[in-house]
């Protein structure tokens, strides 16, 4: 997911004695591996805990998890797992991808999470940034059952980097249009929310860089290695100008656009994400639909880290290869009205979420039709780099 | 009394002045993005700050509201402060205690409220189709700079209340009494004896409504439509997005400046001595 700018939100769930007894066990049987977890930072070696994922003892252990409210799946089979490992899962919830990096290089993250979450092309600046620690893929055995493209093809390229695996990729989709379905029909186009049937009827959401890569879909100069001179950043910038002329409001955020398609206050909102279906659903209203327009779509692929320093990476280990259980990925895609990884997870969904993303053609859909797109961190000179985005996108919303 | 006072002055030193001393100092010095930095001395945070077109367009739209709140909660408060300090006598413990009641209810839920009043199928919009007025819902309700107007009023109106009604209990009502025995009417005790005696008031009220108001983003992210953004949001962009403590850190002392300048020039109210 590119950008999801919840309300903060964070529940506590410790369960301190258990932690404290997973603190022992640790001290007492798994301080090399503790050693090993933390000296992984500073080498490109795998992340430490003992070996083989079902060979650690993790009961009575803490998820320390640092990503999107959701990413922590809390659907039927991960709880049952949760339950009968007596693992307890800790989440605080990211606003935005910005987070991450606030978190792990200024916030005083470092050290306090064990699991946390990147999607594809924020992937090569948290590399630099030292970030995520280079994982052991032999601890996530599952993570053989998801398709190709997601080891070594065209998506699997963001998180295997120079031979070292920094994260398993579990969930994708698309960023498109949500729209009122009893109010319209489904626009085929951007433009289409340019016209006085829109006018005042829809919501932008604050997404610098989903609206950029939709602008540049839109335009026709979209790039999947989103280098954009300042020339066609300023154009996608004026699109957006253009739109939000004829729009009712910026949209806050991915839930805040739920409320206002189920209350009627808006009819449609872009970018859009399936999930807010499932957010409209959830307050009773089922005709809030997505959408992919003719021109495209921004695609996200999030994937599992566990961060440099992380105190437990066993946990970790273990939960990620739980969550690529078929079982798992099916009540996940569900969950999170977004697609799977694990092609035996198509048996287990039912249509309508397996009718959602087109499985058949995910080779050629992350190739060429949907490409993941990098986050233009650094860029040779001459193009538009991240905060040339975001300042862009200021200005848009100054405007 | 040092003794008394050193408490509070270790937790204010520790937890306030600290804090505030490094992000000074951090602003003078060069980010090399995403929380790198680089400890040489630099003016550069503070004059990219005050150069970028966006940042001067955001500033004058975040302290234009900020200056209107403020002083419509004044326009507002003033008279209520009055009625409840000197025309409610019984009452006046109970109505103190209404208004801080209203402080109790959560700020989100309080800003969410307002789509429940001002949105197409709100309270007023019910009302007005209700009574024939309109065929359909007003749309310029919600999303609006009348929005997050009526919102900040909402919020910190019971502030401004609590702040000028504290300065008009410290009154003493002996003094109108005299006022009005040496022959003054009741324009003149109020303009010669409240008004001068409640100037410090009025400026600490003006003060801390602009101050909060002008450093809130969520309002206007909630109730603003497509004028969301205020400078607090771009602070929060340069220190999250960015990794840019130093840009951060500029804006945000460039903004207790412009605080710095407005408390001054409304304390020159201070010298108010009646008309």
């Amino acid at each position: 997911m590119r950008e999801r700018p919840e309300a903060p939100s964070i529940r506590f769930t410790r369960r301190e004695l258990l932690r404290q007894g997973g603190i022992a066990a640790l001290a007492l049987g798994g301080l090399p591996a503790l050693l090993e977890a933390c000296s992984s930072s500073s080498s490109p070696t795998p992340a430490g805990g003992s070996s083989g994922s079902s060979a650690a003892d993790i009961s009575g252990t803490t998820l320390d998890f640092y990503s999107w409210q959701g990413y922590d799946i809390p659907v039927k089979p991960i709880k049952e797992w949760l339950k009968s490992n007596d693992v307890t899962i800790k989440p605080s919830y990211i606003n935005t991808h910005d987070d991450i990096t606030a978190k792990f290089t200024t916030g005083g993250g470092r050290g306090n999470y064990n699991l946390s979450t990147y999607e594809a092309g924020w992937g090569p600046l948290y590399i630099q940034l030292g970030i995520p620690s280079v994982l052991d893929v032999s601890k996530v055995p599952n993570f053989q059952k998801a398709y190709e493209v997601f080891k070594t093809g065209t998506a699997g390229k963001w998180f295997n980097v120079n031979g070292n695996q920094y994260a398993f990729p579990f969930t994708w989709g698309v960023q498109g249009i949500n729209y009122q379905s009893d109010a319209i029909d489904a626009p085929t186009s951007y433009r289409d929310l340019l016209g006085p049937s829109f006018k005042n009827k829809f919501g932008i959401t604050d997404d610098p860089v989903a609206t950029t890569v939709i602008g540049a879909y839109t335009l026709g100069i979209y790039r999947a290695d989103s280098l954009y001179t300042p020339d066609q950043l300023s154009q996608i910038m004026s699109f957006w100008t253009q739109m939000k002329g004829n729009a009712r409001l910026i949209v806050p955020s991915y839930g805040n656009m739920a409320d206002l398609l189920a209350s009627g206050e808006i009819v449609a909102g872009t970018p859009g994400w399936a999930a807010v279906n499932s957010f409209a659903a959830d307050k009773g209203d089922n005709a809030v639909k997505h959408t992919v327009p003719k021109e495209g779509a921004a695609t996200f692929c999030d994937a599992y880290m566990i961060p440099a320093d992380a105190p437990n990476p066993d946990t970790a280990y273990a939960f990620i290869n739980e969550a690529f259980t078929p079982q798992a990925q099916a009540a996940e895609a569900a969950y999170l009205v977004q697609a799977c990884v694990v092609p035996d997870a198509l048996t287990l969904m039912d249509p309508a979420t397996k009718a959602l993303y087109p499985y058949d053609q995910i080779e050629q859909l992350l190739t060429t039709t949907a490409p993941l797109e990098a986050i233009p961190a650094q860029v040779p000179s001459g193009y538009a780099n991240y905060q040339d985005w975001v300042k862009g996108w200021e200005g848009v919303k100054a405007s | 009394m040092l003794r008394l006072t050193s408490p509070a002055l270790l937790v204010l030193g520790l937890a306030l002045l600290i804090p505030i001393l490094l992000l000074l100092v951090q602003s003078f010095v060069v980010s090399l993005g995403y929380g790198q930095l680089q400890y040489s001395f630099t003016l550069s945070n503070y004059a990219e700050a005050l150069k970028d077109p966006v940042n001067r367009s955001i500033a004058i739209r975040t302290f234009s509201i900020a200056a209107v709140t403020a002083s419509a909660c004044i326009i507002l408060g003033y008279p209520a402060s009055f009625f409840i300090t000197f025309r409610l006598r019984r009452a006046k413990n109970l109505a103190l205690f209404l208004v801080v009641v209203s402080l109790f209810t959560s700020y989100l839920v309080r800003l969410y409220a307002w789509y429940t009043v001002l949105g197409r199928d709100g309270l007023i919009n019910t009302a007005l189709k209700t009574l024939h007025l309109i065929d359909r819902p007003i749309s310029f309700l919600l999303f609006s700079k009348w929005a997050v107007l009526i919102a900040f009023v909402n919020v910190f109106l019971p502030f401004t209340i609590l702040i000028l009604a504290s300065s008009m209990q410290s009154i003493p009502a002996d003094l109108l009494e005299n006022s009005r025995d040496l022959g003054a009417s009741a324009v003149q005790s109020f303009t010669k004896v409240v008004l001068p005696l409640t100037t410090p008031g009025l400026v600490a009220a003006f003060a801390y409504t602009f101050v909060l108001t002008s450093g809130d983003y969520t309002t206007p992210a909630l109730l603003g439509g497509k004028q969301s953004t205020t400078l607090a949001s771009i602070v929060r962009d340069q220190f999250v997005t960015f990794g840019n403590q130093p840009g951060g850190a500029a804006l945000s002392f460039l903004m207790v400046l412009v605080f710095a300048a407005v408390y001054v020039a409304v304390s020159q109210t201070r010298r108010y001595k009646g008309v």
